[in-house]
């Protein structure tokens, strides 16, 4: 049997062995120190300047004052119940897969292995949670819509939210498992580090090495099947016959209906991003708005199409469906660009839209979402070359941010070309057909037999 | 099985393939007809898999030829995806769809009939004995249960040549001998098959020739 300096030895040497000596909360201290650096150079620059945008007249002030409290409190529970769902699937106690073989098995104490990782996320939540708040408060101070103690309040409530939050999330990794213990059995987060059983955390340390590597390797599908969350519902509905073309619109239907949270959220997603969109071809110097609307459009639409992410996934293959792939992918996007112009007819009716110049530029954005679409599902791994080099943390990043980049480009150039008084539906039009020449490019790429 | 779509040969001639200078295919020459069963054989390495890839049409051939009835195999050619029925590897599949939900897909896509589908897709389920996996999602099923739902998507399409990977890989003994019977019905039906295989049973129900690939040396 193991007394507590047995076990602190014991731990000790496991450290050493596995890191040289250092716990987790010294590994994570100096890309804390890099965070707080950035969030302190340039989130406050950010921060004030969206926030000069409140500050400009009396009315958005007015507006401000009162829907940013209730906003920002639903936000945060939102955020804590997204933390507790998440938890399931990646609770704050991962540790590294070696030391979950080596560590977590031996009798020491369960909550004393796992300590050193929940020290190291709280830190690192409470910290972020602070220098959000803290930035945040700066820009109120700085634009004169806080008292200037706003960055000392803004730290101390993002700190204390961060702790809350990192609380919740250990709940829902614990309570999330089989065979959950009762929620009284875990309010002390000792009790709760005791109660994770090994399998949980075994599972999730696999699931976090593969992201990584997946993430690492800038391969997308590889990362989308590994973090593919949630159960399939509705499994009593049934896929009726319905011809070709017909059975594959009635599957991408049938996906949605057991992805409910997916479909609510690109159907949200589309809800919102639309009528900024339709508003921003109307105005003047609103670069800005139509590059964000357009790429919250986008991923509003991606979250609708399930389906053709899955039948890229089946590219290494030979065809399983009987019918060309690049059909079979536009196919499957349709069900992403049916609400998109619902979305766009109930917005520019109710904003009282000219039709003409509306429908050329509605169909320059449905080909610029189905070229990001494609593209996104069919833009393969990046050269090795790419992923080889001194810089190749940077372009993995840009390989997978790809596709949301096409529609951030189409909007700041038409809402560029708007800003100058000109009508931006022919550029729209003119940089979808391009955007979908580069999604079918890749398609084809990728589906080509192996030379 | 689907409907037996017809065609002549299906031809290797003299196929090598090499990448970055490593030869995983000697030169091979195989030819295959209308209800004949060919049983690749060798051991790990030789180029089984390659020769399957390059009959399928998803990579291309260093040297020599692959035909289809003397026209070159390309997968994005209709024709061949018509012809060609595949289970190189595990099929990918839609996260959200069940088996039943799949075979729908799979025999509606190639143009199975609307009203005759449900009887197409219980036959199928009947026949290889997975009636009880109709509604689970391809990831609920075991590795074994997963081979079968592939086969299962694999035969339910019109063919008139199937390539198969090591169809036996993980199925017991039981439904080894089922799948032979299964790949003999389709055989008599007037399909091809061209199989990977190590399982002497099986090859021993079905083949009516045996190539075996000499490990590549290089």
């Amino acid at each position: 049997m193991s007394d507590g300096t047995d076990e602190r030895e014991r731990l000790y040497t496991l450290r050493a062995l596995a890191y040289g000596g250092h716990s987790p909360v010294e590994r994570m201290s100096f890309p804390l120190y890099v965070v707080a650096l950035f969030a302190g150079i340039y989130g406050v620059t950010v921060a004030q300047g969206v926030l000069a945008l409140v500050a400009a007249d009396s009315t958005r002030r007015d507006a401000f004052a009162a829907w940013s409290p209730p906003a920002v409190g639903v936000l945060a529970v939102a955020a804590l119940l997204a933390a507790y769902a998440f938890g399931r699937v990646r609770g704050p106690v991962v540790p590294d897969l070696s030391l979950v073989d080596l560590a977590v098995p031996t009798d020491i104490q369960r909550a004393a292995v796992l300590q050193p990782w929940w020290r190291a996320v709280v830190l690192t939540t409470v910290l972020a949670g602070g220098i959000v708040g803290a930035v945040a408060g700066a820009g109120l101070a700085i634009q004169d819509l806080g008292p200037p103690v706003s960055p000392v309040i803004g730290g101390g409530i993002g700190a204390g939210y961060g702790w809350l939050l990192v609380h919740v999330w250990l709940r829902g990794q614990v309570l999330g498992a089989e065979d959950a213990p009762e929620v009284r059995d875990v309010l002390h987060t000792e009790d709760a580090l005791c109660q994770l059983r090994r399998a949980t955390i075994r599972s999730q340390a696999a699931l976090d090495r593969a992201v990584t590597a997946a993430l690492y390797a800038g391969d997308a599908a590889h990362l989308r099947r590994e973090a593919s969350l949630g159960r399939p519902r509705a499994r009593q509905r049934r896929l009726r016959p319905a011809g070709a073309s017909w059975v594959l619109l009635r599957a991408d239907l049938l996906i949605l209906r057991r992805a409910p949270y997916a479909a609510a959220t690109g159907l949200a997603l589309v809800a919102v991003a639309t009528p900024v969109v339709v508003w921003a071809l109307g105005q003047e110097g609103v670069l800005l708005a139509l590059g964000v609307g357009l790429v919250v459009l986008n991923a509003g639409a991606g979250a609708l199409m399930r389906g053709l992410r899955s039948c890229a996934d089946q590219v290494a293959s030979p065809s399983l469906l009987g019918m060309p792939i690049a059909r079979c992918a536009l196919l499957h996007t349709t069900v992403g660009l049916v609400p998109i112009v619902v979305a766009w007819t109930a917005s520019a009716v109710w904003m009282g839209g000219g039709v003409a110049p509306g429908t050329t530029a509605l169909v320059g954005i449905l080909l610029t979402v189905i070229g990001s679409q494609v593209l996104g599902a069919f833009r393969g791994s990046p050269p090795t070359s790419m992923i080889l080099g001194p810089e190749s943390g940077g372009v993995l990043a840009l390989w997978l941010i790809l596709p949301h980049l096409v529609p951030l480009c189409v909007g700041l150039t038409a809402g560029g070309v708007a800003s100058q008084g000109a009508q931006p539906a022919g550029i729209l039009l003119l940089l979808g057909v391009a955007g979908l020449v580069l999604g079918l490019w890749r398609l084809r790429v990728n589906t080509a037999p192996q030379r | 099985m689907g409907r037996i779509v017809g065609f002549t040969a299906l031809r290797a001639v003299g196929a090598t393939r090499a990448v970055h200078g490593i030869e995983l295919l000697a030169p091979t020459d195989i030819d295959v007809t209308p209800g004949q069963a060919v049983v690749l054989r060798g051991p790990n390495g030789a180029g089984k898999s390659t020769l399957l890839h390059l009959l399928a049409g998803a990579a291309r051939p260093t040297s020599g030829q692959v035909l289809l009835d003397d026209v070159g195999v390309d997968e994005r050619s209709p024709r061949v995806r018509q012809v060609l029925a595949t289970l190189l590897s595990p099929i990918a599949g839609y996260h959200e769809l069940t088996l039943q939900d799949h075979l729908v897909l799979v025999d509606q896509t190639w143009g199975g009939a609307r009203d005759t589908c449900a009887d197409r897709v219980n036959a199928m389920l009947s026949r290889l004995d997975i009636e009880l996996l109709r509604h689970r999602f391809l990831h609920e099923m075991s590795s074994g249960q997963r081979q079968l739902a592939d086969i299962a998507m694999t035969l339910i399409r019109p063919s008139g040549v199937l390539l198969l990977d090591e169809p036996e890989q993980r199925l017991d003994t039981e439904r080894r001998a089922l799948l032979a019977q299964v790949l003999m019905e389709a055989k008599r039906a007037g399909a091809a098959l061209l199989v990977a295989c190590h399982d002497e049973t099986v090859t021993e129900a079905i083949a009516d020739d045996v190539v075996t690939l000499a490990p590549v040396t290089a």
